[in-house]
């Protein structure tokens, strides 16, 4: 099943789908107004095609991300979690800031069933 | 050495991304934790001006300053402001953080809000962002319809630079 990517200004999502695996990739800068805009119709819209997938949401390659952009991120993680069979979420554990932002997103998410959060 | 930066900008998105570079350029040298942290409080203090300040008699426009020096950080966010409910919520927050000696759970909690309601529309999390996440110091000043936001941190004297 085919799942399109999303490009805006700074910032891309990249989709790849391979057997019973989905690896959703973050690229760039998130750093518009309202981030929610974009991305919780486009996330709603990937929901049903994530049903019993592994899903691997890698984070290590964003560069910037503003508060905006969380919401979205935590709305995505939980929805994903009562689909997908399990989330595996990567943040870059070399970068001060992404510990630093993932790291309490880790902490609110320990409730979430089949969802992982780590540094890598 | 002392470097700083003092801008007056036109109250428009495309404006942080200018100050952000011009704050990443100023700290060349530096450890990139310091830089990531620094463009960070930036652009939550500059995006909260755009949002929610206003042109009034006082001020029509953001002033942004920008100080560095090996050791110390500050930044400076000065708008317009009109009483209301956003500047209720401000003052709630700050009120809050002032408050709290585990400011690390504001923050937490905020998330946890998020969790349990995704359908809100406003993350309300810049301010503790950027005294939890990356731990600088807040305070603010209110006189005569402006606002003025002070982020300040001494940074732990590294000798490795980017």
């Amino acid at each position: 099943m085919q799942i399109n990517g999303l490009k805006a200004d700074n910032f891309e999502i990249k989709v790849i789908n391979q057997n019973n695996q989905i690896k959703i990739q973050w690229f760039g800068r998130s750093e518009a107004r309202n981030p929610a805009e974009l991305l919780n119709p486009y996330f709603e819209n990937m929901l049903s095609k994530l049903k019993d997938k592994q899903v691997a949401i890698d984070y290590t390659e964003l560069e910037f991300m503003n508060s905006s952009t969380v919401p979205p991120i935590i709305k995505f993680i939980k929805s994903c979690s009562q689909s997908a069979s399990s989330i595996v979420v990567n943040y870059n554990m070399n970068l001060e800031w992404q510990t630093a932002s993932f790291k309490p997103i880790q902490t609110v998410c320990l409730v979430l069933k089949n969802v992982t959060v780590a540094g890598i | 050495m002392l470097t700083s930066i003092k801008i007056e900008i036109t109250p428009m998105w495309s404006a942080i991304a200018d100050i952000k570079e011009k704050v990443k350029i100023s700290m060349v040298g530096m450890p990139r934790g310091n830089i990531d942290f620094t463009v960070m409080v930036a652009s939550e203090l500059l995006e909260n001006a755009i949002k929610y300040g206003i042109a009034n008699n006082e001020s029509s426009q953001v002033d942004f300053e920008f100080e560095i020096d090996h050791s110390k950080v500050s930044l400076n966010v000065r708008n317009g402001i009109a009483h209301g409910p956003n500047l209720d919520k401000f003052l709630l927050v700050m009120n809050k953080i002032n408050a709290s000696e585990n400011k690390k759970n504001l923050y937490l909690e905020r998330l946890q809000e998020i969790m349990d309601d995704p359908t809100q529309l406003e993350s309300c999390l810049g301010l503790y962002r950027i005294i939890s996440e990356v731990e600088f110091d807040l305070n603010y000043r209110l006189n005569n319809n402006i606002l003025e936001m002070i982020a300040t941190k001494h940074f732990a004297e590294e000798k490795n630079a980017n």
